[in-house]
């Protein structure tokens, strides 16, 4: 379609570009600005994106949950009614009944929590007993940084043994080594055997659970100790709950099996439990990953939407440059129309001068952006510093930033296409000039 | 057969409503190859529309041009642009010359748009430059060359297509008496080679050169005078 090699009308385009440096440096700033922008947007995006997939991978991509919730009409039956106990939850019978139906699930891991006082001492705290198996270490990727975790034979013996979470244990064990260490949970004593590394809290999607200021124990144990009833009186009024299990973790082997397994799931617990009043729920953290691909697009749309308010801003300031330029070299033109340019000749050189402009703006914005992209958690984890805030929690999802080879691809042409659009007027009023006039243009 | 002929040519030029510029009245002129001519007259006799019409610059509104054996009356914009990139060489009385280009490169510019290769271009620009005496200058951008080198480097550019014809705008118009008399002992030079040259001009001097002077006035050709 050109006359010309592009390679000379490049080289043509960048001299004429190099005849004003500094304005042809002005000019870019805009695009560069608004690459910059789309870039460090994209990459903030993407880690916070990455980040909350990593936290729901922590309760497991091949996980289903089942969860034991309180009926919603139960909040009025239970307040006041001190002698009617509200049993709502799932059973023992139903963490049978799923493991007899599911075929290929590796690991059934069923818990209660029961919310108790802690005391050691003359310290107490509040805190969440979680009554478990020994393979829950198998579904959830548990470390242990002191003594051991839960072993069958605890389990069987139904003994007082506890294994803390690491707040809990640097709670209760500021100064003494917490193993051998005897301590009560409600009206029972235990007997510490290990401490857990940090698992940090489940802020995104795990339901705000803290599986650092738990004390677990075995499940034969809680259900021995607590019984199904539990006294709650934590918030002044005093309710009674009967609930065999809370918590039913089901793992399979691979993620393809887990939605048909939730649909199986769900079916078994619809059969039997009263339908008028629901006290379960099936969690697929599978799905979860999907909602969070759908909430990322939503920022990256409102993201990119606002840096395209630059780059439309940058492509309109090249615009006005390159009007500009063409008035400024009418004679220019009309010589080279005298010479045998043809229309088609002095369209495609000042259009190669905007792609170029753009083009090198986009790719030094992508350049920024990727340093501002490396710099921000760098900048506010000293920000944080500086100021002392503990407020890791609101820092840390910005604590990674991810350029993706797409963000910068999409960055580079959206900068491309700038140019084109931005020059494509400026160069056909070039080419629409008649060359006499523009010869005698002073 | 002429190299150029221009048939009963007009030109009107709408300016408005109803201003209506006849700049030409139906001229006939025939140019033969080698010939050495001169337009003179008036300003607004018509001379620079005769110079737009034979460099292709722009179309008749009525009559015939043709040019070598090709009728170029009704070409389209593209066309017009290809004829004047090979078969003309302007000179202007301005030099026009691309400020930004150092003189080889203005003379290569009718070669760029015909897509002559880089190389072939370098080498016939060095080789004008050096013909038109130009010398160490030729990589000088033409603000630092003076008047007379730069109306060099536009005859340069005009022959670099090997032109059928040189039109050129009163080439001495913007130099002193004595670089315009060098500049015309070049284009007595060039004619001697027999190159086909046409010159507008106001100065008698420059007329009696040629081999004949064209006399315009009022949009007609008045008389053609052999020298």
């Amino acid at each position: 379609m050109l006359s010309l090699k592009s390679t000379e009308i490049l080289r043509l385009g960048v001299a004429n570009l190099l005849v004003h440096p500094g304005r042809s440096v002005l000019t870019m700033l805009g695009i560069l600005f608004g690459v910059c922008a789309v870039v460090a947007t994209l990459a903030i995006v993407e880690g916070i994106s990455l980040k909350m997939q990593e936290e729901v991978l922590k309760m497991g991509a091949t996980n289903i949950i089942v969860a034991a919730r309180k009926p919603a009409e139960s909040q009025s039956a239970s307040t006041g009614d001190q002698g009617h106990a509200l049993a709502y939850g799932l059973t023992y019978d139903d963490a049978e009944r799923i493991q007899s139906s599911i075929q290929g699930a590796s690991v059934i891991v069923p818990a209660r929590k029961i919310p108790v006082t802690a005391r050691y001492l003359t310290r107490r705290n509040r805190v969440e007993v979680f009554g478990t198996v020994p393979w829950y270490t198998e579904t959830y990727g548990i470390e242990v940084t002191q003594g051991r975790w839960l072993a069958p034979l605890d389990l069987k013996k139904m003994d007082n043994v506890t294994v803390l979470g690491s707040s809990l244990a640097v709670e209760l064990f500021p100064h003494e080594e917490p193993l051998g260490k005897v301590i009560w949970l409600g009206e029972n004593a235990y007997r510490v055997i290990g401490v857990l590394a940090p698992r940090g809290s489940g802020s995104a999607g795990a339901g705000g659970e803290d599986f650092d200021h738990v004390a677990y124990i075995p499940l034969t144990a809680a259900s021995r100790r607590f019984g199904n009833v539990i006294l709650d009186r934590s918030v002044g009024s005093h309710s009674f709950e009967m609930c065999e299990l809370h918590e039913i973790t089901v793992k399979l082997k691979s993620a393809e099996q887990v939605r048909p397994a939730a649909r199986i799931i769900t079916g078994l617990l619809e059969k039997f439990h009263d339908p008028k009043k629901k006290d379960w729920e099936v969690q697929v953290p599978l799905d979860r990953l999907d909602a969070l691909e759908r909430t990322k697009w939503l920022f990256v749309v409102l993201g990119v939407s606002i840096a395209a308010i630059s780059l439309l801003v940058g492509g309109i300031g090249i615009m006005n440059i390159m009007l500009a330029s063409v008035t400024e070299r009418t004679r220019e033109i009309g010589i080279r129309r005298a010479l045998g340019a043809k229309r088609r000749d002095i369209v495609s050189q000042f259009l190669v001068e905007t792609v170029v402009l753009s083009t090198l703006g986009g790719a030094i914005g992508v350049f920024v952006g990727v340093l501002m992209a490396w710099g921000i958690p760098w900048a506010l984890a000293r920000v944080a510093e500086i100021l002392k805030v503990g407020g890791e929690a609101a820092l840390s999802n910005l604590s990674r930033t991810v350029v993706t080879p797409g963000a910068v691809i999409l960055a580079l042409s959206a900068s491309i296409f700038v140019g084109i659009a931005s020059g494509v007027y400026p160069a056909y009023r070039a080419a629409q000039m008649d060359p006499i006039r523009a010869l005698r243009h002073e | 057969m002429s190299l150029a002929r221009l048939i009963e040519l007009t030109k009107t030029y709408v300016m408005g409503a109803d201003v209506v510029v006849e700049a030409l009245r139906g001229i006939n002129l025939s140019v033969e190859e080698g010939q050495y001519l001169a337009i003179m007259g008036p300003s607004g006799s018509g001379k620079s529309t005769i110079l737009n019409l034979m460099g292709c610059l722009d179309r008749p509104t009525s009559g015939r041009y043709i040019l070598g054996g090709e009728d170029v009356s009704d070409l389209g914009d593209a066309a017009l642009s290809e004829v004047r990139g090979r078969r003309i060489g302007f000179i202007f009385q301005s030099f026009n010359l691309i400020p930004q280009l150092t003189a080889l490169d203005n003379i290569e510019v009718p070669l760029f748009y015909q897509g002559v290769h880089r190389r072939d271009r370098r080498r016939r620009s060095m080789e004008l430059a050096e013909r038109i005496g130009l010398g160490p200058r030729a990589r000088h951008k033409p603000m630092e060359l003076s008047g007379g080198e730069q109306q060099r480097v536009a005859i340069a550019r005009a022959l670099v297509n090997d032109p059928l014809i040189i039109l050129a705008d009163e080439p001495t118009g913007n130099l002193d008496s004595k670089t315009g008399k060098e500049i015309l002992a070049l284009f007595d030079d060039l004619s001697s080679r027999g190159r086909t040259l046409i010159i507008v001009t106001h100065d008698e001097a420059v007329g009696r050169r040629t081999h004949g002077i064209v006399r315009v006035a009022d949009g007609n050709i008045v008389s053609h005078e052999k020298n």
